[in-house]
């Protein structure tokens, strides 16, 4: 078991609301006592290492041309497949 | 052109907020109900705007409530919806009653189905999004704007910082807020013809409920002003320094 954060971002920037997630979600995989691991969709300049600095562990960056536009489908169906990776699970 | 507008009621803005059985439950003593404004003034009114444009335009309205949620439903259909369908059942989670909009979104062949970005006593913001993947229909979040144009409808919704302007075919799920249509009071003709609009009620259909409430917690009242005199700026830097702790 794990925390998935899902990070929002555009033009190389991570939404506030998303900084907000990560350690939010960072804390609760604390709590829990599992690891905490962030997922950014889409063609990107964020420097996805620095996702580590809110206490995440693992990053899952999926570069897809589908996912460089935001479609509420497209992400869902992206973000359901990671949290249901069975590596995931362990 | 089918539409689904999905519509719920929540307190009056100005009722006063309390809650019973140790804080587990909204108190209802003495509450006045009102159409969420987000479902009213922006999704059906677009709803009536586009049949307005198209006459054969069909609104349906849904609410999953129990019968003291019908005088809301009598409103929204003298507002302009043709036909009214409560599903008879109270629960707030929101995979539980987006189950219920599905299950009667499914057999409707709706083009559109429209909802309020959010409730304005819960604020889930969910109900929208679950119905789009449960009827497997694409979905526009915080909609500002709506036109149609054949089968393709041009949506802008609001992102951080600017908007956003997307094309998607219908049929689709949007969710709407400010900016989407222009609020409406109903007419004498509308509030007539309401009484006799076809009200269906249906049981609910088999859905989990995944969540529950466990506390509400009012927020914190409000410091009163401490006004200082503009004689006295030592007061103030003591109040700001041992009170405030700002300096």
């Amino acid at each position: 078991m794990s925390v998935l954060i899902f990070v929002d971002q555009a033009d190389g920037i991570v939404k506030k609301a998303s900084l907000e997630a990560l350690s939010y979600g960072a804390k609760v995989a604390e709590m829990l006592g599992v690891p905490a691991e962030a997922l950014v969709l889409g063609n990107t300049s964020v420097p996805l290492a620095e996702i580590g600095h809110y206490g995440i562990k693992k990053v899952y960056h999926v570069d897809d041309a589908a996912l460089n536009n935001f479609d509420a489908g497209v992400y869902t169906g992206a973000i359901a497949q990671t949290a249901e990776k069975p590596a995931h699970a362990s | 052109m089918k539409i689904l507008v999905c519509v719920t009621k929540t307190p009056d803005t100005t009722a006063k907020i309390a809650f019973t059985d140790n804080n587990t439950k909204f108190s209802q003593a003495g509450v006045q109900w009102i159409i969420n404004p987000y479902d009213e003034w922006y999704a059906l009114v677009r709803a009536i705007e586009l049949k307005e444009k198209d006459p054969a335009t069909i609104i349906h309205l849904i609410t999953v409530g129990a019968a003291d949620t019908e005088p809301i439903i009598r409103k929204a259909l003298a507002l302009g919806g043709d036909e009214a369908i409560r599903v008879n059942v109270e629960n707030n989670d929101s995979f539980y009653v987006a189950s219920q909009i599905a299950a009667v979104g499914k057999d409707g062949g709706y083009d559109l189905v429209f909802t309020g970005k959010e409730t304005i006593d819960y604020n889930g913001s969910a109900i929208g999004g679950m119905v789009a993947e449960l009827l497997d229909m694409p979905y526009v979040s915080l909609a500002t704007r709506f036109e149609l144009s054949g089968t393709t409808a041009t949506i802008t919704r609001e992102i951080e910082g600017g908007e956003e302007i997307c094309e998607v075919v219908l049929p689709v799920v949007v969710s709407c807020q400010k900016g989407f249509a222009e609020a409406r009071i109903p007419n004498m003709r509308g509030i007539m013809s309401a009484r006799t609009k076809p009200l269906k009620v249906i049981e609910p259909v088999a859905a989990d409920t995944l969540t529950s409430y466990t506390l509400f917690e009012l927020p914190p009242a409000k410091a009163g002003v401490k006004l200082v005199s503009a004689d006295n700026p030592e007061e103030l830097v003591r109040l700001l320094h041992e009170e405030a702790h700002v300096i």
